[in-house]
């Protein structure tokens, strides 16, 4: 039997073996569509890409509207004041409109990121590549939408307060994530982005395009940074992540080899893990990485579990803290040891200290190791800080039979 | 050549070129290492093996790169890689997984059986014994205070009274050293 490592080494293996063997072969799409269908839509997406880049000018199409939201105040918030597009354009490799980004400030204290193509003083998006109906026409990310240009909220593309961040998206020239058959998309029309809040500190990024290493300055204050390349990748399009940190330093992510920073009238670097070994700059003050224990501070206040007949858990408990913003949440959870681990269900609202809080957990029992499941009620007082060392409060816990 | 006396600079050439088995044995070669030096920083098994993977699935992607170069030394070059995945870990408060989806790996389950397994491996290696063992007093004290203690090159500097340039030269030299000491696989 192999296990995780023997697996891990296999993955490896066949991945160093097929990104090398990918260059010279056509891709294995995931979603085939006919070749004569692949072949009329891709010369559809070339010509209105060359349409576009040539024109530069585009009639506006409907606009992208928020998701329909549950009552109350979910997830990252609504868009409020201070929400504003950043002064910084990057053009496209391509031509057309440039891309932006605009930094949204919401009801419940987090900070969002959307890039997209920029059209006079709007961001939005491109009617190709399948989004739209490929109507060719502008359409601009309503200015209450928050996160990310389509119909999620996108708490992952939110920062805290304080926050900093590097991040970089493999998505199509339209600006649109998640586009239909998007293996048809051909290379031309693909684009690597490199983005970012660096914070008041960070002074400029560095990255190389067409053999060339460049360096650019970030906006002063915000830190704020935009790189807009060609995508020459096979594997990976459509694809978006990067870092976040708490510190105020983050290790640079996608096209963008160093950060500079300023500490304490000293510039230092910080530079992607495969360009450190080789460098020979000032790096910046790290964290120290001695391992701490986690501590689990238990509150044993009582949590209620109704469970109906068709397996839906109610899950009642009282709220010894209150939650005014996203930074800080009770998340419900359920171990479940023989599978993946442990399911999460946050609540996702504000709350007042004493309130009764009520959770919905659809087949509780779905994930089941034995007739016994074990319920219990976690606080986050910091989402800054959860993970790795933080001090875990459960609320209280409790366990239902079948 | 048999793929286990290779150098690691010449696994990682040949990975390069394609060599999915070469890069397989650079992997076999360095986990206990890494897990060596993941194990005593992060609070269990599991997050210790997120990281190497993805560490290893960011070496892959490095080496697959062309326009940078096959590094020197590779040991320095995979233990800093790694540090700066547990550094991004630490800071945001979970493993990142941007390498391994850029390579398209499937996430990898883990069991009670596997884990028992890494923290045989982790155990295997003691990394600050190693390192005595096997450098220069100079060499190991200049590593140990920049991989160990995790402290700056110019705070190590000042202790050891030598210019940054040349607490460099030591760390790379105790890492040099350290090459053939460590290739000994689990």
């Amino acid at each position: 039997m192999s296990g995780f490592l023997e697996n891990l080494e296999r993955q490896l293996t066949e991945a160093a073996e097929s990104t090398t063997a990918s260059r010279g072969r056509p891709r294995s799409p995931r979603h085939r569509i006919p070749a004569s269908a692949a072949a009329a839509l891709l010369a559809l997406l070339v010509a209105s890409a060359v349409a576009l880049a040539v024109t530069g000018t585009f009639s506006t199409g409907s606009a992208v509207r928020p998701p329909r939201r549950q009552s109350g105040v979910p997830g990252a918030g609504i868009a409020g004041p201070g929400t504003h597009l950043l002064p910084m354009l990057a053009a496209d490799p391509s031509g057309g409109l440039p891309w932006g980004m605009r930094i949204v400030h919401t009801t419940r204290r987090l900070v969002c990121l959307q890039v997209g193509r920029i059209d006079g003083t709007r961001l939005g998006v491109l009617g190709q590549d399948g989004a739209f109906g490929d109507d060719h026409r502008f359409h601009p990310v309503a200015p209450d939408v928050v996160g990310y240009h389509r119909e999620t909220t996108e708490l992952g593309n939110c920062l805290q307060p304080g926050q900093t961040t590097s991040l970089e998206a493999r998505i199509p020239e339209s600006g649109v994530f998640g586009s239909p058959h998007s293996e048809a998309i051909p290379a031309t029309a693909r684009r690597w982005i490199s983005y970012g809040l660096l914070g008041p500190a960070a002074v400029s990024v560095t990255y190389r395009s067409a053999g060339k290493t460049r360096t650019i300055p970030v906006e002063p204050g915000s830190g704020a940074y935009l790189v807009v390349l060609p995508d020459l990748q096979k594997a990976g399009f459509e694809t978006g992540g990067g870092a976040s940190s708490a510190s105020g330093l983050v290790t640079p992510q996608g096209a963008i080899s160093s950060i500079t920073y300023r500490l304490n009238g000293r510039t230092c670097e910080e530079s992607t893990p495969a360009g450190e070994a080789a460098a020979a700059h000032a790096q910046c003050p790290h964290p120290l990485l001695s391992a701490r224990p986690r501590a689990t501070r238990r509150l044993g206040r009582p949590v209620r579990v109704r469970v109906s007949a068709a397996g839906t858990a109610i899950v009642t408990f009282t709220a010894p803290w209150a939650v005014s913003s996203a930074i800080s949440d009770y998340v419900v959870e359920v171990p479940s040891p023989c599978h993946e681990g442990t399911s999460g269900t946050p609540v996702e609202r504000d709350l007042r200290a004493g309130e009764v809080v009520h959770v919905t957990l659809p087949e509780v029992f779905a994930n089941a190791c034995g007739p016994t499941v074990q319920i219990r009620v976690v606080y986050e007082k910091d989402r800054n800080h959860f993970g790795l060392g933080q001090d875990e409060v459960i609320v209280g816990e409790t366990s239902i039979r079948r | 050549m048999n793929g286990s006396s290779r150098p690691d600079e010449v696994l990682l050439s040949a990975a390069r070129a394609g060599d999915g088995e070469a890069f397989g044995e650079f992997y076999k070669r360095r986990r206990a290492l890494l897990l060596g030096y993941l194990r005593p920083r992060v609070p269990d098994a599991e997050t210790a093996v997120d990281l190497m993977a993805e560490s290893f699935a960011a070496a892959l992607l490095a080496i697959r790169d062309p326009g940078r170069p096959i590094p020197e030394e590779p040991v320095a070059w995979l233990l800093t890689i790694t540090r700066n995945k547990l550094i991004d870990s630490i800071r945001r408060g979970r493993v990142e997984q941007a390498a391994r989806d850029r390579l398209a790996l499937d996430p990898l389950e883990i069991d009670d059986e596997d884990i028992l397994r890494i923290e045989d491996v982790a155990a295997s290696i003691d990394l600050a014994a190693s390192l005595e063992q096997l450098l220069g007093a100079d060499q190991h004290a200049a590593l140990r205070a920049r991989f160990l203690d995790e402290r700056d090159y110019s705070d190590i500097a000042r202790d050891l009274r030598c210019s940054e340039a040349v607490v460099r030269k030591r760390v790379s030299r105790a890492l040099h050293a350290l090459r053939a000491g460590l290739e000994t696989p689990e």
